[in-house]
């Protein structure tokens, strides 16, 4: 599946979200890579500056 | 890498000396200039996994090394379960037991440049390769787990392929002690329409011609000549092996503190061999290196297939298939002791010397076929391992050209049109799903292959035996 569109809600700590998207294509999509995994490289959760939250992780492709 | 950081032990051999919290020293095996343009991180991942518990001899890193998850890509480590040794799913990598297999074809380039646009064409079509590739085999539940421990042979046993084809695989096609019930449904769903695909990323399918014969005795007990063809297949364990890493990677992080362990880097996630999780992961991981024998096994079939219907004159057997993504338990001479260790190769080739009792009989009197995939459009070779390859890095050697530079760097920099052009006109045709996957694959984004193997031979890891040269590429 590939997502394109969130809604995403914060209550306290807690985040309920709901995502969209689509099964993947090949020929509309044009993927390069598969990601293999999530990993702990640069995991970062914390308020962004700017307002609201950063949730940050590196993906191994 | 900066060269004040080693102390020189040899040409290409450099060792980082024993500091901080470090039980065994650290060895790169490489020549200076590409030890100079190794990434700062290799060293301080090789140091890292010096720190571990129940490290024997060194933390060991290959010509190829690149910085990887945890351990560096090219690094082999060994422990001993008895003095509080661990394994880590880092050590072994996300896609366990990826691997390359060789099959002979018994033709010669020019059979092949007769029929080269469609043999490329017709192998396309076949093999499944790219993002989310599926093949028309599914397996039910049942059949899942007789994969899983059967590996090559449950593959064979289903008809695709021989039984002569497993004694040229290491562990003779299926790894013992794998633990089904260990793998996680969700690695099973994910694995459920994947096998015999080739995925994508650096996995691929080669047309390859031998191009240069280094050593003729060991080329003839392999099979090689000058002018011959072969087949030379890249891929792992799919989705089931990354999810088997990403599973494990979150427990080994969370539990590590009930082990006693403390980490100097979380990405080092591991456990005692000699605990619960830690035989978990072992009979998980070795369900997936059972996966990836039997992913390329029927690759072999699928191979074989298209070769009967374009070229009916081919035979293929198999050459030699091997993993650069593994944990094995072996026996090797420690200081003339012989010890059961726990052999992490993550980027490392398995690379027994002449004598070995695992090797089939055509081959031990030379020593195992070491398998290094080149990048797209560049040189692959054939190695041998050595007598010496023991006492230097527990009989282990490079597994490729390695990254020179990132995926993202590297579509900033080629059009995978272009490439595909360029190539074409040197006499390689590229087939893939993906021409963006073709621009982050480009040559000119991995290391000199060649450089790596030269090291590798120098160091004396292994010993070159021949060179080989694309004539078709299907890029996953």
């Amino acid at each position: 599946m590939l997502f394109g569109r969130y809604r995403v809600q914060l209550d306290g700590h807690h985040l309920r979200a709901h995502a969209w998207g689509e099964p993947a294509s090949v020929e509309h999509h044009c993927p390069a890579v598969e990601v293999k995994g999530a990993t702990f490289t640069a995991l970062h959760v914390a308020p962004a500056p700017g307002g609201g939250w950063l949730a940050q992780t590196v993906m191994d492709v | 890498v900066d060269l004040e950081l080693l102390r020189r032990r040899g040409p290409c051999e450099w060792e980082i000396p024993m500091q901080g919290a470090m039980r065994v020293p650290a060895v790169i095996y490489a020549d200076e200039a590409l030890v100079r343009a190794m990434d700062l991180k290799v060293h301080e991942q090789a140091v890292n996994v010096a720190c571990l518990p129940g490290i024997v001899g060194a933390s060991h890193v290959m010509p190829d090394a690149h910085w990887g998850y945890g351990f560096p890509i090219g690094g082999v480590a060994a422990f001993d379960a008895d003095a509080g040794g661990v394994v880590s799913a880092g050590g072994v990598g996300f896609d366990v037991s990826c691997g390359v297999r060789c099959l002979h074809t018994g033709l010669q380039r020019g059979d092949i440049l007769a029929v080269q646009r469609r043999l490329a064409d017709a192998l396309f079509a076949n093999i499944p390769a790219g993002v989310g590739s599926t093949s028309a085999i599914r397996l039910s539940g049942a059949e899942m787990d007789a994969m899983l421990v059967g590996g090559a042979s449950w593959a064979v046993g289903r008809g695709w392929g021989t039984s002569a084809d497993l004694e040229r695989i290491e562990e003779h096609g299926h790894m013992l002690h794998a633990k089904p019930a260990k793998v996680s449904a969700q690695a099973k769903r994910r694995q459920r329409d994947e096998m015999g695909t080739l995925g994508s990323g650096n996995h691929y399918l080669e047309v390859q011609e031998v191009a240069e014969v280094f050593d003729p005795t060991i080329a003839g007990a392999y099979g090689l000549a000058t002018g011959g063809v072969v087949v030379m297949i890249h891929c792992g364990s799919r989705g089931l092996g990354h999810q088997i890493g990403t599973e494990y990677l979150r427990e080994m992080v969370v539990a590590a503190p009930s082990h006693g362990l403390t980490l100097p880097d979380r990405e080092l996630a591991c456990a005692p061999i000699r605990s619960d999780l830690g035989r978990d992961y072992l009979g998980a991981m070795r369900a997936a290196i059972n996966c990836a024998l039997a992913n390329r096994q029927i690759l072999t079939h699928f191979v074989r297939a298209v070769f009967a219907e374009v070229l009916p004159k081919a035979s293929l057997p198999v050459l030699y298939d091997v993993s650069h993504n593994t944990c094995k338990l072996e026996t090797h001479c420690v200081d003339g002791q012989a010890r059961e260790l726990y052999v992490h190769r993550k980027g490392a080739t398995r690379a027994f010397g002449p004598g070995h009792p695992e090797l089939p009989a055509a081959l031990r009197d030379v020593g195992q076929p070491v398998l290094i995939g080149g990048s797209m459009g560049t040189s692959s070779y054939v190695l041998a391992g050595t007598t010496r390859s023991e006492s230097l890095a527990f009989s282990s050697a490079c597994h490729g050209a390695g990254r020179a530079m990132s995926r993202h760097q590297a579509l900033h920099t080629w059009n995978g049109r272009d490439v595909i052009d360029e190539l074409a006109a040197g006499g390689i045709i590229v087939r893939s799903p993906s021409t963006r996957g073709i621009a982050e694959e480009a040559p000119g984004a991995y290391k000199d292959v060649t450089a790596v193997v030269d090291a590798a031979d120098e160091a004396g890891l292994a010993r070159k035996v021949a060179r080989l040269l694309p004539l078709v590429c299907v890029k996953g």
